[in-house]
């Protein structure tokens, strides 16, 4: 008790705050315009995908057969020439012609008129369509052979098109956006994972033992690489969670070199020469000193394979070995969009657009990175 | 420098052996086989496939025979691709695969390192800027992207160029494939052009150079020796990936080229060529590898002497 009151009545020494690696940093990156806006870009695509759906309304699988193609438009649907002649198609399937239609405030007036009376049942078709809500019969006349109607017009929004199966664009590339930054992350960590532990034992162990891992890490070089998620995607039957975990399992390569190269030069560190000399066991000092001060190199790394696991899962779904309908990826959307280019640019070029500017963000938010924890090239 | 070219040979090998072998029987434990279609066969017509192709052997007898087949050079027949050989294959779709290859690596050495060394000149101006940012947007844009894209543009919109096909090899057919070819790879090599030029246009011998005012044009031919060191170990692997085909060029321009033998293989469970591709793509990585090593070796003493 004496001792600590000792203690806490030495005058304070003057507290300076030191300049931390991650903190200066951190102050460079923020200088980085580049850099902050495409973290900006790449925030909002974030943001989308996760709020957007729910903003937009579409679900991304629901098929709207009267909007197939539909091109971009910030103009609501139906539009007023579009009604008159999905009215129509609707009275002849319910023997019955249009005498009068007319649209006002987001309700149609129809008068249906037939040579027998009219089966009310048959109303039913009205909220079937597309373009219009459940109809209410608001007269009847001619011992049901006139029937007068009320139908709200269902008010839709495609602000990016329908494609060419008449589902929402704006919601499926949303849903891809999504699904491009799950695999992106989970891929990219489960490359993390295994290149850090592999790189850094490799690096610390040295000797005979590093020299057999690094050569099996330069055969798997050697593979192209295609080939293996290929062959996974094969194994895995084109499961969508296994699927990125085979990505990673494949990405991992080059993190773990660039840890082992790290890590050969801090294992002669003074630092670690103490920590052996005190007892601390090789996992610890992994654990503790080796793997925290690789994270620099590693940060700016992984910052650069995220954008390129997504290239990779985009590049196999234009493929077709990918994602799965009624799930869609970018990769997927740009392979539609490129087989219909005659008319339905607008297919191509959203998700083309959307994809380029994740990766470009990512990557100058990598570079802005490595700028920033090693200035020295600037 | 005859025995340090075969000493790389020597560690070569046993790294195809490697490739093969992985590859080997990781097809094989792939569900399915080359002749399972929609409808199965015959069990007896199975069967005799089966012997013809010598399917029916344990898996290691296989893995023998083909090495030894492949010791020969002899790739085998395709299983999809019936009454032809693999070889037959090849030798109808390489020679295209590397005429666009070798166009496009034209087209990457001189814009790739022009752009490079014109921004390392005129570092943080706006010409720099501008090429290091295109560089950037360059890396990221897929080729499944570009691909269509200049399509539209060139094919359609304004009909300068045919949409897809080889036609012979006509020069008109070639312009899209090589541009969507080469594109990501100037990209990449005007970044790696740039960084090491600026690195050694700040070092000494560069800058006795200047001291003894010799003009820009000496010191770009002497920085640039030294600078292309490092591009020079990217282009080699780049290369052999830019000759033995792209996937999705071939696939979206519909060329005749080895590119798209890959996935098709994999698919259709054709072991043969897809062994063919593997060992294909890996003898091509190989050697341009060594390429590199020999240029590597000429271009700077100190590998040559260590």
């Amino acid at each position: 008790m004496t001792e600590g009151e000792t203690v806490t009545d030495r005058p304070a020494a003057p507290l300076v705050r030191g300049r931390s690696l991650w903190g200066a940093a951190g102050r460079r990156l923020k200088r980085n315009r580049a850099a902050m806006g495409a973290l900006l870009v790449l925030g909002l695509i974030a943001l989308a995908g996760v709020i957007g759906p729910w903003l937009n309304g579409h679900p991304y699988d629901r098929v709207y057969p009267e909007y197939v193609r539909r091109p971009p438009s910030l103009t609501a649907a139906p539009q007023v020439a579009e009604i008159r002649p999905a009215a129509d198609k609707i009275a002849a399937r319910m023997r019955a012609r249009i005498e009068v239609l007319e649209v006002a405030a987001g309700v149609v007036r129809v008068t249906l008129a037939a040579e027998r009376p009219i089966d009310e049942r048959l109303l039913a078709y009205w909220p079937r369509s597309d373009l219009f809500g459940a109809a209410v019969v608001t007269d009847r006349t001619d011992e049901g052979r006139q029937l007068v109607l009320a139908v709200p017009v269902k008010i839709q929004r495609f602000l990016l098109g329908t494609d060419q199966n008449g589902r929402d664009l704006l919601a499926r590339m949303l849903l891809g956006v999504k699904i491009s930054f799950a695999v992106g992350l989970l891929a990219s960590a489960v490359a993390l994972l295994i290149g850090v532990t592999y790189g850094a034992t490799a690096g610390y162990l040295g000797g005979r033992t590093d020299e057999i891992m690094m050569r099996i890490v330069d055969v798997m070089y050697a593979l192209p690489f295609i080939f293996f998620v290929i062959m996974l995607v094969v194994f895995f039957g084109r499961n969508f969670a296994l699927m990125f975990i085979a990505v990673g399992a494949i990405e991992w390569l080059d993190m773990a070199r660039i840890v082992r190269g790290q890590t050969l030069s801090i294992r002669r560190q003074e630092y670690i020469a103490a920590a052996e000399a005190l007892g601390v066991g090789t996992i610890d000092i992994l654990r503790r000193h080796v793997i925290p001060n690789t994270l620099g190199t590693v940060a700016v790394y992984l910052t650069l394979l995220i954008p390129k696991v997504i290239l990779l899962e985009s590049f196999l779904s234009f493929l077709g070995l990918g994602v799965q309908e009624p799930m869609t990826s970018l990769g997927v959307l740009i392979a539609e969009g490129a087989r219909g280019i005659q008319g339905t640019t607008y297919l191509l070029a959203w998700p083309a657009l959307v994809l380029v500017a994740m990766l470009s963000a990512a990557n100058f938010i990598g570079d802005g990175l490595r700028d920033a924890l090693d200035p020295k090239d600037r | 420098m005859l025995s340090f070219v075969l000493r790389r040979l020597g560690t070569a090998i046993p790294t195809v052996f490697v490739v093969v072998a992985i590859s080997f029987f990781l097809i094989r434990l792939a569900p399915g086989g080359p002749f399972d279609l929609e409808r199965p066969l015959e069990a007896k017509v199975m069967e005799n496939l089966k012997r013809i192709y010598q399917l029916d052997r344990p898996l290691y007898e296989q893995f023998g025979l083909y090495l030894s087949a492949l010791a020969r050079g002899d790739l085998g027949p395709s299983f999809y691709f019936r009454d032809f050989t693999v070889a037959e294959l090849f030798a109808a779709g390489l020679p295209i695969s590397i005429r666009l290859g070798l166009w496009a690596l034209a087209l990457v050495i001189v814009a790739g390192g022009g752009l490079g060394i014109v921004a390392a000149l005129r570092q943080n101006s706006s010409a720099d800027y501008l090429v290091t940012g295109l560089a950037t947007i360059g890396v990221t844009i897929p080729t499944f992207v570009i691909a269509p894209v200049l399509q539209i543009v060139l094919g359609l919109w304004l009909a300068w160029l045919p949409l897809s096909g080889w036609n012979g090899g006509a020069w008109r057919n070639s312009v899209l494939p090589v541009t969507v070819l080469a594109l990501p790879q100037i990209a990449v090599v005007a970044r790696l052009t740039r960084a090491a030029m600026i690195e050694t246009l700040r070092a000494n011998h560069i800058r006795t150079l200047r001291a003894q005012g010799l003009g820009t044009r000496a010191v770009v031919e002497h920085a640039a020796r030294a600078a292309a060191l490092p591009v020079l170990s990217y282009l080699g692997p780049a290369t052999a990936h830019l000759l033995t085909g792209s996937i999705i060029v071939e696939t979206v321009f519909g060329l005749p080229g080895v590119g798209r033998y890959f996935i098709e293989g994999a698919l259709n469970r054709d072991y043969t060529l897809v062994m063919g591709t593997v060992v294909l793509i890996a003898v091509f990585v190989i050697a341009f590898n060594l390429v590199v090593d020999v240029a590597y070796a000429v271009l700077d003493p100190r590998v040559r002497e260590a």
